[in-house]
């Protein structure tokens, strides 16, 4: 039998808060501040490119050519269904357009996309990406609706902004 | 020192600089997308015999391509690349990165050393590697998925 386990009596004042660290350090300059007390609201481009999951491949690629995008999003009855990206087109589509043009962008799109919403930090936009590696990420209001899309380039827009400002 | 500070002192050198993938021009651009594709990344350099940097070609000329040029992918590299493109010295400061990336609206900058040699390919990603290490705790925890509704209850 294991002899039971004798509890220590803590010293007064020896107590330590296990979450007093939880918080994390404090904001050390303005940009710093604005990127994680601010909204993404403030970072997020609109407009935005969109299109029809029942409009076919080739619909998409044309799209993007015509409008310089590197992501579309996929809208169906006002709700964000997927997202097309430039990724998409390099993964799925590049080797075999011929054969694939005709196919519904629904079947080579990327579904349910990572979305932040336009209450969030902007810090936590900028892990996404950098975490799971995703370039544009859909910006969405309480009620789901799409109200814009944060990408690197508004980011680095954003930093810059904050650079003239100053 | 802040985030803003380290933008503006701190050298490219700390952000993580990829070796990037990189082709003769005469290469054809159906090998450049399938390293692109093995290597997940989006842009390549065009080297010449000397190392130099002659072109680039990204991921973001693919959908031009596709639909205005069929056959490019077996013509060789040197047709489609992009022979503006902006680099970077290895010990410039990351602002001047930031600049860059938004003057000349790219996503990658080619970083070479001081004789002017290819050391690689920088772009927004490792950019936003850097800022996200200031917000370890600005992960995101509400739900990830665009899906409103569970397939099935939760529980018993």
């Amino acid at each position: 039998m294991t002899p039971k386990r004798q509890r220590r009596a803590v010293e007064v004042g020896e107590y330590s808060d296990p979450l007093k660290r939880y918080d994390g350090n404090p904001p050390q300059d303005d940009l710093e501040r604005q990127l994680c007390e601010g909204t993404v609201a403030q970072i997020a481009q609109t407009p935005v490119a969109f299109i029809s999951p029942i409009d076919t491949v080739e619909d998409g690629v044309q799209r993007m050519a015509e409008l310089n995008v590197g992501c579309l999003l996929v809208v169906e009855t006002d709700r964000l269904v997927g997202i097309f990206t430039q990724s998409d087109l390099l993964l799925r589509v590049i080797d075999r357009y011929d054969l694939i043009k005709g196919t519904l962008l629904r079947d080579v799109m990327t579904p349910d996309p990572i979305f932040v919403r336009n209450t969030d930090q902007p810090a936590k936009a900028i892990n996404l990406m950098s975490v799971g590696g995703f370039r544009h990420i859909p910006v969405l209001d309480c009620d789901d609706r799409i109200v814009g899309l944060i990408g690197p380039r508004r980011v680095t827009a954003y930093l810059r902004e904050h650079f003239a400002k100053v | 020192m802040g985030l803003r500070d380290d933008l503006l002192k701190e050298p490219v050198s700390k952000l993580a600089i990829s070796p990037g993938v990189r082709f003769p021009p005469t290469a054809p651009v159906r090998a450049a997308v399938e390293a692109l594709r093995e290597k997940r990344e989006g842009c390549v350099i065009v080297v010449n015999d000397h190392g130099r940097p002659e072109g680039k070609f990204t991921e973001h000329q693919l959908a031009g391509l596709i639909a205005t040029r069929p056959g490019f992918l077996d013509e060789p590299i040197s047709r489609h690349m992009r022979t503006a493109w902006a680099q970077i010295r290895i010990d410039e400061p990351i602002a001047s990165l930031i600049h860059k990336l938004q003057d000349y609206r790219l996503r990658y900058v080619i970083v070479v050393d001081e004789e002017g040699k290819a050391q690689g390919v920088i772009g927004q990603r490792a950019l936003m590697h850097f800022i996200s290490e200031y917000f370890p705790h600005h992960v995101k925890t509400s739900r990830m998925s665009a899906k409103v509704s569970m397939d099935a209850r939760e529980g018993a």
